[in-house]
């Protein structure tokens, strides 16, 4: 028995985003082909992406796509980078104001206390 | 930037990141990944506006999910953020029923090492074995696969069956076959 049976068993491939390209484009030869869909078949992620990308009606598209999503990717990481650099500071007038009326309200407990045990 | 890191594994790239918390790390990373993912939700989602808008949520939740704990097996697990995504909209769409969604996003089974068991020859022996329990057509399209190292399009051309079947014979008969060997496995601990 061949030791391609063994190829069953494996459960991890890589692909490059060219030769999967180039697999749906229709441009290998059987042997390339059959080469990519053994790493196609070893991988659940790599065989949903094929399936969902051979439903593509314009594959020429797919380099702008990509291109488009990886743009937008790096604005969502410049985003963090801005809100991590100046951190969102509490409305300090607040603060300042509810720690007054906390101080305010203690004064006032001390007094009506003090005047109550003093008679 | 995509092309210089390229050789950089993508534990290595987690690492810098969960180091120096650079999101720059986290870009190269992910960017790895635009084309597959864009694939996987084409797949479940069957439009491709549906499936750009959902790659950019995959990416939002990984930015912020990644911080928070230690991801080992990055692939397997931004497929899975990717998958149960696409899912989850669907079900709330009300294309999927809620049992299948669970079942569907149940995280996958621990990798098997079947070598660390089985010597080699054992192996291919138990493996020829199983072949006889699949059902004809996968046996049929596993072997043309494997064993004659024969493309999907020419498998469908020789047999009769469409694309699809060829792909659905294949990887339900691979997923059988592990089934038996693993059971085979347990049964003689």
């Amino acid at each position: 028995m061949s030791d391609n049976l063994l190829d069953i068993l494996k459960d991890q491939a890589d692909i490059s985003e060219q030769e999967l390209m180039q697999y749906l484009k229709g441009n290998l030869t059987p042997e390339e082909r059959h080469e990519v869909e053994k790493r196609l078949a070893a991988s659940d992620m790599l065989a949903d992406a094929e399936e969902g990308l051979s439903q593509l009606k314009n594959k020429e598209n797919v380099h702008t796509v990509v291109t488009d999503l990886n743009k937008q990717l790096y604005e969502q990481l410049q985003k963090r980078r801005h809100k991590s650099k100046y951190p969102v500071i509490p409305n300090q007038s607040l603060l300042i104001i509810t720690t007054f009326l906390i101080l305010v309200l203690i004064v006032i407990a001390f007094v009506v206390i003090y005047k109550m045990q003093n008679g | 930037m995509h092309t210089l890191h390229s050789t950089i594994p993508d534990t290595e790239l987690l690492n810098h990141y969960n180091t120096d918390g650079d999101s720059k790390w986290l870009g190269i990373l992910l960017q790895r990944y635009t084309l597959l993912l864009f694939g996987v939700c084409m797949k479940y989602l069957k439009n491709e506006e549906e499936a750009k808008d959902a790659v950019q949520q995959v990416f939002e939740k990984s930015i912020k999910e990644l911080g928070k704990y230690k991801v080992d097996y990055f692939k397997s697990w931004i497929y899975m953020v990717a998958k149960n995504h696409c899912l989850m909209k669907l079900r709330d769409k009300g294309k999927l029923p809620k049992e299948i969604t669970e079942r569907m996003m149940a995280t996958p089974a621990e990798e098997n090492n079947y070598a660390e068991h089985i010597e080699k020859d054992e192996l291919l022996e138990r493996l020829s074995n199983s072949l006889h329990e699949l059902i004809p057509e996968q046996r049929l399209c596993i072997e043309q696969f494997y064993l004659h190292k024969k493309s999907y399009v020419a498998i469908a051309d020789e047999t009769g069956y469409t694309l699809m079947q060829v792909k659905s014979y294949i990887q339900n008969g691979k997923r059988n076959l592990r089934m038996l060997l693993l059971k085979q496995i347990n049964h003689e601990r």
